[in-house]
């Protein structure tokens, strides 16, 4: 799930992105990935990593490896300890 | 050359705090007094809450303008920053499986009681029952919370003599939570059941739960009367006040109040509230109310010795021999009394 | 100094002065003689009037008891609190700098405050955020040396509905070498006397600019935002930052975004789209000082 009440940020002179969340009043900059993992997320729908991985490997022009899957656990992890992501209810 | 006089107007802060159509009258400079000594005294929500009621003057100074949208920006930082850490907090417990309460400030902000508008907190207090406390602390470590660095003699203090485990501090945002499976001391004498405070609770959001009114109440008048430091008098007084005006609409919630008091066994306290709630704020009780809880009321040298220092150090005309003598009295609760002197002596030397 | 200002200054230990800096009324009250001097010395050609009011109330006061005679201590009190540790009465009149830097930096939310050292020339404003010890206050005295306008050694204020920048030019403190470096590029440079501040360094106060002063109520659009970094020994070189990265920085020096909420973020967000954005190294001031006249030339 998703937190509604974000800003993002993005300029043409680069790819990445920077977000801020006025809940947490934090400020994060995020690369052409992650936010598009957090896109892939935001849908309010129950998502697999495997999903998620397949996704990303497609749209990134990778293959969907071990490592794509650790980076993809990791950056979840990141994001929800940031509160950018929030935990379906149950 | 005569010292400068750089006090904070108390006096003013407690005339608006008990008169609140007065803040109507002051002047731009009489305003800006009242903001720093309610910012000093940590009721700057309060005030900004009083003063938006009434109008702001087309011919306010720029200045005053300037100085008024800092202070809302204050307020209504503290408040989303208090909200945050509650929010990380029920995160960091999802799914633990037992019931956790929030207390004192964090549940007036939580609960958007009046008490909780633009709330300067330092510390969340929540309340766990005492065999899911390792699960707590557990769960607190696993989201990037730790213990405090304690010297020996504090962390044997917290552990032995207080119902408080040290402090939890987050290592990046540098929260603060103070988990607690009671709400007075070990040591003390009176021991509030936990059970039933937990088994009352009201659920606001998420797992977020506080205590039921009556409960609120009587916690925040044994955190007044019971236990704690004087500099935060003048805010706990004005809690109660406008915990009491906020459920005391409703008839169930005296009945409620007089008959937890006395399961809880906290009717000195209740005898108290009643009487300087009324007594410093006009605050307004059911009169049955009152003369129930008269009776709870000690005998009286001890009464009027308890009104003079209350209200002196309320109103801060006391000398610090007063506040000392209530914050005395306060640990007199709480420790037995070879360990008194121990204990404070140790703190006074740390302070210089 | 008019006989208006002397008479003016002397109200200090009782009902105070209110003192005009950029945006802000400042009252300041003292009953110590360093701070009476202090503003005689550097303050003398701001708007000054008799008065009891303001943005913020500073006070600086002697110590209490034994510390007002015995190794005598001074205080700063700003709208009734007491931030600071007592300090050496000596340093009573610098402090008042350090006071203000706490008022503008948390206690002015009506403006987003970046901690950075801002110049202009030509309408358009130079900012080089960076935190506080990073030789920005020097950079920033050799380019006032050079013809630009001051604004600040320590913030940029920016309008939040507007995105202009405010100044607010103030003495500028300068430490250990720098305080030789800038006497050399600048002879008719005017500091106040040298002390040492509560860490042991060597300090001074360099005098804004009179024209500086004069036009502090010149607000103006940003131009440029540059982070500089002082690497001794290396060669001066300036990159562009991508501005993702150059909005990371600004929003890193600024401790008060947040209290503006979402139009505090947003504001520097457009700060960094509207300006270019570059990073700097530096050893050599004069090629540095030339390296941002060209770059700030187009």
């Amino acid at each position: 799930m998703v937190a509604k009440q974000l800003i993002w940020t993005h300029y043409d002179d680069g790819d990445e992105w920077v977000v801020y969340d006025p809940f947490s009043a934090d400020i994060h900059l995020l690369t052409a990935s992650a936010r598009l993992l957090w896109t892939l997320v935001s849908d309010e729908q129950p998502h697999t990593i495997h999903d998620l991985v397949v996704t990303l490997a497609a749209e990134l022009g990778r293959s969907p490896d071990d490592e794509l899957t650790a980076v993809t656990r990791e950056t979840l992890s990141s994001m929800d300890r940031a509160g950018l992501l929030r935990p379906m209810p149950s | 050359m005569p010292r400068l006089d750089v006090a904070l107007d108390l006096r003013l802060l407690v005339r608006v705090l008990r008169n609140p159509q007065q803040l109507q009258d002051l002047s731009p400079r009489e305003f800006s007094r009242a903001i720093d000594a309610a910012e000093q005294s940590r009721l700057l929500g309060w005030l900004l809450a009083h003063a938006d009621a009434g109008q702001v003057s087309p011919e306010c100074p720029q200045w005053l303008n300037d100085r008024v949208t800092t202070a809302r920006a204050r307020a209504r930082e503290y408040e989303r920053s208090i909200r945050w850490e509650i929010d990380r907090l029920n995160r960091a417990f999802l799914g633990v499986g037992f019931r956790w309460v929030l207390l004192k400030g964090a549940a007036y902000v939580a609960a958007a009681l009046p008490p909780g508008r633009g709330r300067r907190v330092a510390d969340i207090d929540v309340l766990v029952p005492q065999e899911h406390l390792v699960k707590a602390e557990t769960a607190l470590r696993e989201h990037g919370w730790e213990f405090a660095e304690l010297d020996a003699y504090d962390a044997r203090y917290y552990r032995e003599w207080m119902h408080e485990l040290p402090p939890m501090v987050h290592s990046e945002r540098r929260s603060v939570i103070d988990l607690h499976h009671a709400i007075l001391p070990q040591s003390s004498r009176l021991h509030p059941s936990s059970a039933r405070l937990l088994e009352r609770s009201i659920p606001i959001s998420d797992d977020v739960r506080v205590l039921c009114p009556a409960h609120m109440v009587l916690h925040a008048a044994a955190h007044l009367f019971h236990d704690g430091e004087i500099a935060g008098a003048i805010r706990d007084v004005v809690d109660l006040d406008g915990l009491l005006r906020c459920f005391g609409n409703d008839p169930e919630f005296w009945s409620d109040f007089v008959r937890e008091a006395r399961a809880l066994q906290l009717t000195r306290p209740a005898y108290y509230a009643v009487r300087y709630a009324d007594r410093l704020l006009a605050t307004p009780v059911r009169s049955d109310v009152v003369s129930e809880t008269s009776a709870w009321g000690p005998v009286s040298p001890v009464r009027w010795l308890m009104d003079a220092l209350v209200e002196k150090t309320v109103h801060g005309r006391g000398t610090p021999a007063a506040a000392l003598a209530l914050y005395i009295r306060s640990h007199w609760l709480r420790m037995p009394p070879f360990l008194l002197l121990r204990h404070l002596l140790r703190k006074s030397v740390r302070r210089s | 100094m008019s006989p208006a200002t002397r008479s003016i200054l002397s109200l200090l230990g009782t009902r105070g002065v209110q003192v005009a800096i950029g945006p802000f009324l400042v009252h300041v009250r003292s009953e110590l003689t360093g701070v009476r001097d202090y503003l005689e010395r550097f303050y003398d050609d701001f708007p000054m009037a008799e008065g009891g009011e303001g943005h913020f109330d500073l006070a600086v006061v002697a110590g209490r008891g034994m510390r007002r005679w015995v190794r005598p201590q001074a205080s700063i009190v700003i709208n009734g609190a007491r931030p600071f540790l007592p300090l050496p009465a000596l340093l009573a009149g610098a402090s008042m700098e350090w006071g203000m830097n706490w008022c503008v930096g948390r206690s002015a939310h009506h403006w987003v405050a970046v901690h950075a050292a801002v110049v202009e020339r030509g309408g358009r404003v130079l900012i080089l955020p960076a935190p506080p010890g990073s030789g920005k206050s020097t950079l920033c005295a050799a380019l006032v040396c050079a013809g630009w306008r001051l604004f600040s050694d320590e913030f940029a204020l920016i309008d939040p509905d507007s995105g202009r920048v405010l100044p607010i030019p103030r003495p500028i403190s300068l430490k250990e070498a720098s305080i030789e470096v800038i006497r050399r590029r600048d002879p008719q440079v005017v500091f106040g006397p040298e002390a040492h501040d509560t860490e042991g360094s060597r300090f001074v106060h360099m005098r804004p600019p009179s024209d500086s002063v004069r036009r502090a109520d010149e607000s103006a659009r940003p131009g440029w935002v540059i982070v500089p970094r002082f690497m001794a020994g290396k060669p001066t070189t300036l990159e562009r930052l991508p501005k993702a990265q150059a909005l990371m920085q600004v929003t890193d020096q600024s401790f008060n975004y947040n209290y503006l909420g979402p139009k505090g973020y947003t504001c520097l967000a457009e700060l960094v789209r509207e300006t270019d954005c570059y990073r700097l190294e530096y050893s050599d001031l004069d090629e540095v000082l030339a390296l941002l006249a060209r770059v700030t030339a187009s």
